[in-house]
């Protein structure tokens, strides 16, 4: 319907343009408008033109009759992805479905959907059908790669992969996506994977003081003190590494742990 | 010396000062003779939200832990007031906002007072603005009755 609105506009102006003519054509449009309203004009175009046209001219405007919704016209196996391809709010005139919500009055029955409000108000999912998920599964599907095959138990995941890197990501709903949180970086490793022997696991353990947990033998290390999270991340493999190192060297001048 | 004797010690009352909020009475059509329509939203009163009602306007600012929730509400009400001003005596019922994320959904029930060109322009018009004045991307989704839809008489 869009592109019939486009032309009455083009039109109406070529027909200010055009001489003292033009306005013995509207008084003639007008007369034929008044019998041809009463009726419902399937016509749609020609009776836009000229209500349009009309309008211009400050001329009495009718009531333009509205189409029918497009649920009329909707087919039991029609494809629903083309219809609520986003998410949207709900639309009484493409879902074809007699849904009534609210409080009914007394002796009454919920209101109907057209212009139901309460409809509108509450999120909806006609969006997120499973054909629609498979549709983007599909597309999603030639941006992934395999599973590693050779991992398959948690076991070989932890010993081939011993630190647990773990950050968190915010979605909100507001004018900002930031969200100063996200920079936190905790970072989860076993003390028995590292290579260390009685004195630096003891030395280990004194250095680290609450972040080591005896109960499950994991370190944790929670960095938040700089401002991105790439940061976050580097400085706590920086502290992983110089505890390591440090509870590796034997310092001669302390006497006793 | 004697005035400080006079005063007691340390006890001190203090008066907070409002203007009169008048909560019994936000937001009610009283019950008249019968010949008033009302609308589902304004037949039910502001303590049947969330029981007979749905909320007017969503947003994640609410919940336990995050912030912003004054500023969406004084987005809100400078949204209200900017649809009633711009589709003046079109709008059939209250606008419903949301947010997905950055965007801001504004969803509208307009009545078929105005030709559907200018209908088309006013929307292209207001998210222009709107997009503008808050730096998110704004839509507004419309529908449109014919005339206001009764709830019932009052």
């Amino acid at each position: 319907m869009a592109a019939y609105i486009t032309h009455p506009a083009l039109s109406s102006l070529s027909k200010i343009n055009c001489n003292i003519n033009a306005i013995y054509c509207f008084i003639s449009f007008s007369r034929r408008i008044s019998i041809s309203s009463n009726v419902l004009s399937t016509s749609a175009v020609t009776t836009e033109s000229e209500a349009a046209g009309r309008g211009v001219r400050g001329q009495r405007r009718s009531k333009r009759q509205a189409g029918e919704p497009r649920t009329e016209r909707m087919t039991v196996d029609q494809d629903w992805t083309a219809v609520y391809p986003t998410a949207a709010s709900f639309k009484p005139s493409t879902v074809p479905l007699p849904v009534r919500m609210g409080y009914p009055v007394k002796r009454g029955v919920p209101p109907a959907k057209k212009g139901n409000l309460e409809l509108m108000k509450i999120p909806n999912f006609l969006h997120l059908t499973p054909v629609a998920i498979k549709k983007h599964c599909e597309a999603l599907k030639q941006f992934c790669t395999e599973w590693p095959s050779a991992l398959d138990s948690d076991e070989k995941c932890m010993k081939h992969f011993p630190i647990q890197v773990q950050s968190k990501e915010f979605v909100s709903a507001g004018l900002s996506l930031q969200n100063p949180d996200a920079r936190i970086v905790t970072l989860k490793v076993k003390l028995s994977s590292l290579n260390l022997d009685d004195h630096a696991r003891k030395k280990m353990i004194k250095l680290c003081e609450e972040r080591y947990c005896k109960d499950t033998d994991t370190l944790t290390i929670t960095t938040d003190s700089c401002p991105l999270r790439q940061q976050n991340y580097d400085y706590a493999m920086y502290l992983l590494t110089v505890l390591y190192h440090e509870s590796w060297y034997i310092d001669w001048i302390v006497i006793s742990f | 010396i004697v005035s400080s004797q006079l005063f007691p010690a340390a006890c001190f009352r203090n008066i907070h000062c409002t203007a009169a909020c008048l909560k019994n009475r936000a937001a009610r059509i009283r019950v008249g003779k019968g010949d008033k329509s009302v609308t589902y939203e304004q037949a039910y009163h502001p303590h049947h939200i969330g029981h007979r009602k749905g909320w007017l306007s969503q947003h994640t600012s609410n919940l336990q832990g995050e912030d912003g929730a004054a500023e969406r509400v004084v987005e809100d009400v400078f949204i209200r007031r900017f649809m009633y001003g711009t589709f003046h005596g079109c709008l059939a019922d209250e606008v419903v906002i949301k947010r997905r994320g950055n965007l801001l959904v504004i969803c509208a029930v307009m009545i078929q007072k105005l030709l559907p060109s200018k209908f088309y322009f006013l929307i292209g018009y207001t998210e222009e603005l709107l997009s503008h004045f808050y730096k998110c991307p704004v839509k507004i989704e419309m529908q449109t009755v014919e005339e206001k839809v009764v709830y019932k008489y009052l």
